[in-house]
This record gives C-alpha cells, structure tokens and sequence, in this order.
C-alpha cells in the first residue's frame, strides 16, 4: 500500500532534494517494487505536465498584459463621425504612400549572418576627446542618434581631423543599414593599419548585405591574402565558407 | 525580486512587462530589424524562458541586472528567428525545444498524465501544478488557495494526488475506445 510519504518521497526525488543516500535506497526500491516504480513514472510525467501548463499559462497572462497595454495606449474611441466619404480618398493616398515606404524605404531584410556578427563600435564617451564636433559626434554616437553622427564625423574628418574617426560614421550608417554609404567610406580606409580588423569585420558584412556571402568571402580572402586572418573574424569568415 | 518570480506571481509579470516593454522592443527592432509584432512575440518568449529559469534552479541569483539578462535571453531568441526562415519560427516551437532540451518526452504517459490532470479539474489541477512546478510550500499552497493552515493544504494535496492516481490508473484498466 503506498501511502503519504511515498508520494513526497518520490516526489522529492525527481525535485532532485534527497541526500545521496536517501536516493540510492529509493532507486533501489523502485528498481524491486513495480508500484512504486510505476508511481515514480507518473510523478515524472505530472512533473513535466505541470511545467508545460504552467508555462502555457504565463505566455497567456503576458498576451493578456499586451493586450490590456494596447487597449491603454489606444485610449476611448472616439464618436464615429456623420459624413466619412471624404476619408476614402485620404485612406487610399496614405496605404499608396505606406506601399511605396516599404516598397522602397524600409529596412533592408538582414542576412542571418550579419545579425550574429555586426559588433557596432562601442560608445567612446569616457575617451576625453578636445574638439567639439568630434565631442558632439561621439555623443549623438552614444545615443544612438546616428544620422546627425555620421554627418558629424564626416565634417570633423573634413575639418582635418584624423581619418580613423570615419569608421563611426562607417559605423553609424551600417546601424541605419545604408550599407552603401557604409562601404563607400570602408572602401576609404581600407588601407588604415590601426584599425585594420575593424574596417575588415564591417566592411565584410557590408558586402554581404549588398552582394551576398560568396562576395564578403572573396573580400576577406582578399584583405588577408598573405596573412593569418585575424581571430577575431575567424568564426565569421569559416561561417562565410560554409 | 527572484523569489516572486519562482511563485509565478501574475503581479511581478505586471512589473517586469510594464518595466522593460518599451526599451526592449526598441531595441529588438533598432538591433534586428524586427517588425513590432515580432518584437513583441520575442520579449514575451523571453520572460517566459526567465521565468522557467528562475523555477528550475538554472537562474538563482543575478550576476548582472534583470534587465541585462532578459535583453541576452532576448538576442539568442532574435537570432534564432532570423536563422529560422527570418522570421516565423512560432513561440510553441521555440519554448518546446526549450523544455525538450532538459529531456521533456511527450510520451504517452505524458499525454495520460495531461489528460488526467485535466479531468481532476480545479483546485486540484492548480495545487498539484503550483506544488509540482513552482515548488510551493504547503504554507504558501494554504495562503493561496485558502486553506486554514500549512498541514490542511498538505492534506487536501495529498488526496488530489491519490485522485489523480486513480484516474491514471483506472485510464491504465479501461480498454481503448479507438
């Protein structure tokens, strides 16, 4: 007859909470009794069927909390107006427009492995830098306020500040995914030592976006010709062989 | 903070989903390029994953801040994503091959055990599941479903489970329907 603490005991065993002795007598007990081992084969599957459900049960809770958050932002609807003919043609004009947007401007769709490799340059916003538009490139850099960034380095290097800076504008517009004007400016500081491995990772997956995985490979086979690549894109480049 | 979220308070999925929403979503979208409603979809799987963490001992104290460890959780289930097709790799299958990693089989005594929980019906489903997976007290099981004390809810446990056991194996005795 199996009774309460045959249950807690079994129970406790799959929970992991038995002392190392108090689970070799069990094993051995379950391994000599077939109702017990029964019983434990259940407790298992109870066990597992309640971390489904109960997991079952928050991903409906947090749909309820989206959807109660929406209902909030969305506010009362407003009285339905008498007269919507005027509506039609102004609907009409915004979907032609929110067609063309996608259609031409959204965001280009990521190839996988550009998602896992891109590593944007950190913020440098504890480095002291003396020049002011450099200083205000930097900052907007940090708050992610890219657009103006880049315009911002792009005027510094202009101004006779070093090169180098231009790989946060390089930087900046992979964040906005214009790989184009990415390129443009890697393609300019191809030949920088100091930041060798830097320009090589970002342009790679620059050409990747814009000409696909066999192209960033050439690239890089190109960059590293007589060389050792470098570590750090090692796991990138063996992901572009494959 | 990990305490209240091992019990499964809906309160701290209030918090925690008010708290991070916004900035997560952002992020998601800023970082990956995802559409709001998979954006959503990801920071919702993310909890759930922390949540079921945090109840099967892997998460037992925080290294870095909650949010940090939600937003990592976060990039795997992004990539994943877009690894899978771009973009519809559906919860079910990411949080089944989350549970199947720690050895879940849906086997048939799973599917008995499913169906006979069902049957058992409430409080009974609620007190076995709350006991089994988040690991209650019979304190806690008493303040939560109304019991006078810990040694009443242990008691009312304990017969659920006998109930259920005879569900399981009545279900063993009775011939297939099919």
């Amino acid at each position: 007859m199996i009774g309460e603490e045959q249950y807690e005991l079994i129970e406790r065993y799959h929970q992991g909470e038995l002392t190392e002795d108090e689970r070799q007598n069990l094993e051995q007990r379950i391994g000599q009794d077939p109702e017990m081992q029964k019983l434990s084969r259940q407790i298992k599957a109870l066990i597992d069927v309640s971390r489904v459900n109960r997991l079952d049960e928050a991903m409906n809770t947090l749909k309820s909390i989206e959807k109660q958050t929406k209902e909030k932002t969305k506010g009362p609807q407003p009285a339905k107006p008498r007269q919507l003919k005027w509506l039609i043609p102004l609907a009409a004009a915004i979907a032609a427009f929110a067609l063309i947007y996608n259609f031409l401007l959204a965001r280009p769709q990521l190839d996988p492995l550009y998602a896992e490799h891109i590593e944007l340059l950190p913020s440098r916003s504890e480095k002291a830098v003396t020049d002011d538009i450099l200083d205000e490139a930097y900052s907007l850099y940090s708050f992610q306020k890219y657009r103006k960034a880049a315009r911002l380095f792009n005027q510094a290097v202009e101004a006779g500040k070093s090169k180098e800076n231009l790989i946060y504008a390089a930087s900046a517009y992979m964040e906005l995914r214009q790989f184009n004007k990415a390129n443009t400016i890697l393609e300019s500081l191809e030949s920088e030592s100091t930041i060798y491995t830097e320009v090589s990772r970002l342009q790679a997956l620059a050409i990747l976006q814009l000409q696909g995985r066999e192209a960033a490979k050439t690239y890089l086979d190109r960059r590293y010709q007589n060389r050792q690549i470098h570590p750090d894109l090692q796991d990138l480049f063996d992901d572009l062989s494959k | 903070m990990l305490d209240r979220i091992r019990s499964g308070d809906d309160e701290i999925f209030r918090k925690i989903y008010g708290e991070y929403r916004q900035s997560f979503i952002g992020w998601i979208y800023q970082k990956y390029g995802s559409q709001e409603d998979d954006a959503i979809e990801i920071f919702q799987q993310a909890i759930v994953i922390m949540y079921d963490n945090v109840v099967t001992g892997k998460l037992t104290e925080l290294t870095s801040s909650l949010k940090t460890y939600l937003f990592a959780i976060g990039r795997n289930l992004a990539l994943e994503k877009i690894r899978k097709d771009g973009k519809k790799a559906s919860l079910p299958d990411i949080i089944k091959q989350h549970i199947e990693d720690d050895g879940i089989v849906k086997d048939e005594m799973f599917e008995k055990a499913q169906k006979a929980l069902e049957k058992l019906g409430e409080p009974c489903k609620g007190m076995i599941e709350q006991s089994f997976y988040n690991r209650l007290s019979s304190d806690e099981l008493a303040i939560l479903f109304g019991y006078k004390n810990a040694d009443t809810a242990k008691s009312k446990k304990h017969k659920c489970l006998k109930k259920l056991r005879d569900i399981l194996n009545n279900d063993d005795s009775t011939p297939n329907d099919d």
